[in-house]
């Protein structure tokens, strides 16, 4: 495989022709069954097109009202994490600013809402009012298997779609690997931010933070600081592409090396990594410093985020995958400090995963001390099953955890 | 009504209707009064003075027409994840041989 690892986001790697191309195949039986089960259920090209023409059709018919606007596709849709269940979300970009999501961007979806109620290929509309306002939009047929949740203008989420695009297509195990991680998390009953578990978004985090240092031999680089222009949350959304490669630079991956773990081995560790050796109470997860950083550093190191314009009063969006607040340099939530004191303290307690742009916390969602156990329970009790057995459908075929939660 | 920036843009991704700024700003205040919010200075700044903000670079494959300064940077998403798959395809087939 003489071909640069960092290529162009969307371009799937598959496994090197070495593991291929020997008289038998080298690839084991878990890592078979893993790479079986990814490729049964990841994203087809049927389905990325159908959602393309539903967004240009969105598109058209919220153009009128919002001409020379942007409707960005994100999240599970084109960051290469993608199955074929997947709801689409949108992004309508209007400003370069950051909208006040409170008002601004319920004005604008309440807009879009009442001009989409006259299209015939809208079934339904539910406007859910959070910290990031989402317009959740169901359609006919032939497009009723597709849900869309909209946002307006929550740029952060072009950001991170373009950042995990390209880490799910610099190694060929990636992907697989994270696909048999959210199938094993649903079915576990923590991939599911609303009963106070983890969302994707946190998952794929989790899996990039061990493919960058949980591993013998590192997997995955740290893209933000090999490409500090590329993926630097100053730059303008708009010329984001994720079908451009990256040009080659030094870092401290060797190919050599890495492959000799395979995809199942590679399953075994990441349950054994947060089973076994991460640390809760004293680590958190930081993509942005390709690194396990103190949780305690993480929460009051000051952060001051300025967006494109440079205004630092004005609110930030926040990530597509989790309704998180961001602080400003004093430690304190910018749009919680008045509203709740300890809101910030609570974000950062149970699982602390970094959001790369924000540096707010994705995982702020656990919270709850019984979802918790039981979910550090769940990684130990997967991890001694696939270490001693090696099967996956064995794996898969687990119960849900049994905490029961404060909000559920 | 006043001169509207936004009809001079590019034709293709134009809808045949289009609102003028002071029906769209209208449509807005309509809107937030209905439900007791109301339309901010930023936000009457973005309704009547729209910037481009056009995926221009997340193009769907059918889309043919583009502006000459993005023309180098289009997806063909479509293409791109069909050859995904083959590639996938291949792979799983060749693997699938060798164990033969």
């Amino acid at each position: 495989n003489e071909e640069f690892r960092g290529g162009p986001g969307l371009a799937s790697p598959s496994p090197p022709a070495a593991l291929l191309s020997e008289p038998l195949s080298r690839m084991d039986v878990l890592s078979e069954k893993i790479w079986d089960y990814h490729n049964k259920v990841s994203q087809t090209d049927e389905m990325l097109q159908r959602k393309l023409h539903l967004r240009d059709m969105l598109y058209t018919a919220i153009s009128p009202v919002f001409p020379l606007s942007g409707l960005y596709v994100v999240g599970s849709s084109l960051n290469g994490f993608g199955n074929n269940s997947s709801d689409m979300d949108l992004c309508l970009m209007i400003t370069n600013k950051d909208l006040d999501q409170k008002n601004d961007a319920v004005v604008v979806l309440n807009l879009i809402l009442s001009t989409l109620q006259y299209e015939k290929f809208v079934a339904s509309q539910k406007l859910i009012l959070a910290k990031v306002p989402i317009l959740r939009i169901k359609f006919a047929a032939p497009f009723d298997d597709i849900t869309v949740d909209l946002n307006a203008n929550n740029s952060v989420a072009i950001r991170n779609t373009h950042l995990l695009c390209y880490y799910s297509s610099y190694d060929w195990r990636v992907r697989p690997l994270v696909s048999v991680v959210k199938e094993w998390a649903k079915r576990k009953g923590i991939n599911d931010a609303n009963k106070s578990s983890f969302t994707s978004y946190s998952l794929v985090l989790m899996v990039i933070h061990y493919l960058q240092c949980g591993t013998e031999a590192r997997v995955l680089p740290n893209l933000q600081q090999s490409y500090p222009t590329r993926f630097s949350n100053k730059v303008d959304v708009r010329t984001l592409n994720v079908t451009m490669p990256l040009e080659p630079v030094q870092d401290d991956i060797d190919p050599s090396l890495s492959e000799n773990t395979t995809l199942g081995e590679l399953l075994i560790g990441f349950l054994d990594y947060y089973a076994n050796e991460f640390n809760y109470d004293r680590d958190a997860i930081s993509i942005r410093q390709g690194k396990r950083v103190e949780r305690a550093a993480l929460a009051v190191r000051p952060k001051v985020h300025l967006s494109s314009e440079g205004e630092k009063e004005a609110p930030l969006p926040s990530s597509s995958a989790s309704s998180s607040s961001v602080h400003n340099g004093i430690g304190v939530p910018m749009h919680h400090s008045l509203s709740n004191p300890h809101f910030w303290r609570s974000q950062w307690r149970c699982v602390c995963i970094e959001e790369p742009f924000t540096n707010s916390n994705t995982a702020h969602s656990i919270y709850d001390e019984m979802v918790f156990g039981a979910i550090k329970e769940a990684f130990r009790e997967a991890h001694s099953e696939l270490q001693d057995n090696r099967d996956l459908d064995r794996l898969l075929e687990c119960e849900p955890i049994k905490a029961s939660t404060t909000n559920a | 009504s006043e001169p509207d920036e936004a009809s001079s843009y590019h034709p293709f991704v134009r809808s045949e209707v289009e609102y003028d700024a002071a029906t769209r700003l209208q449509m807005a205040e309509e809107i937030a009064s209905t439900r007791r919010m109301f339309v901010s200075p930023i936000l009457k700044d973005i309704i009547v003075n729209p910037e481009n903000f056009y995926q221009e670079c997340q193009q769907s494959a059918k889309v043919k027409k583009v502006t000459l300064k993005f023309a180098n940077c289009i997806i063909q998403m479509a293409e791109d994840a069909n050859q995904r798959r083959q590639m996938s395809f291949n792979t799983k087939r060749e693997a699938y041989i060798h164990q033969m």
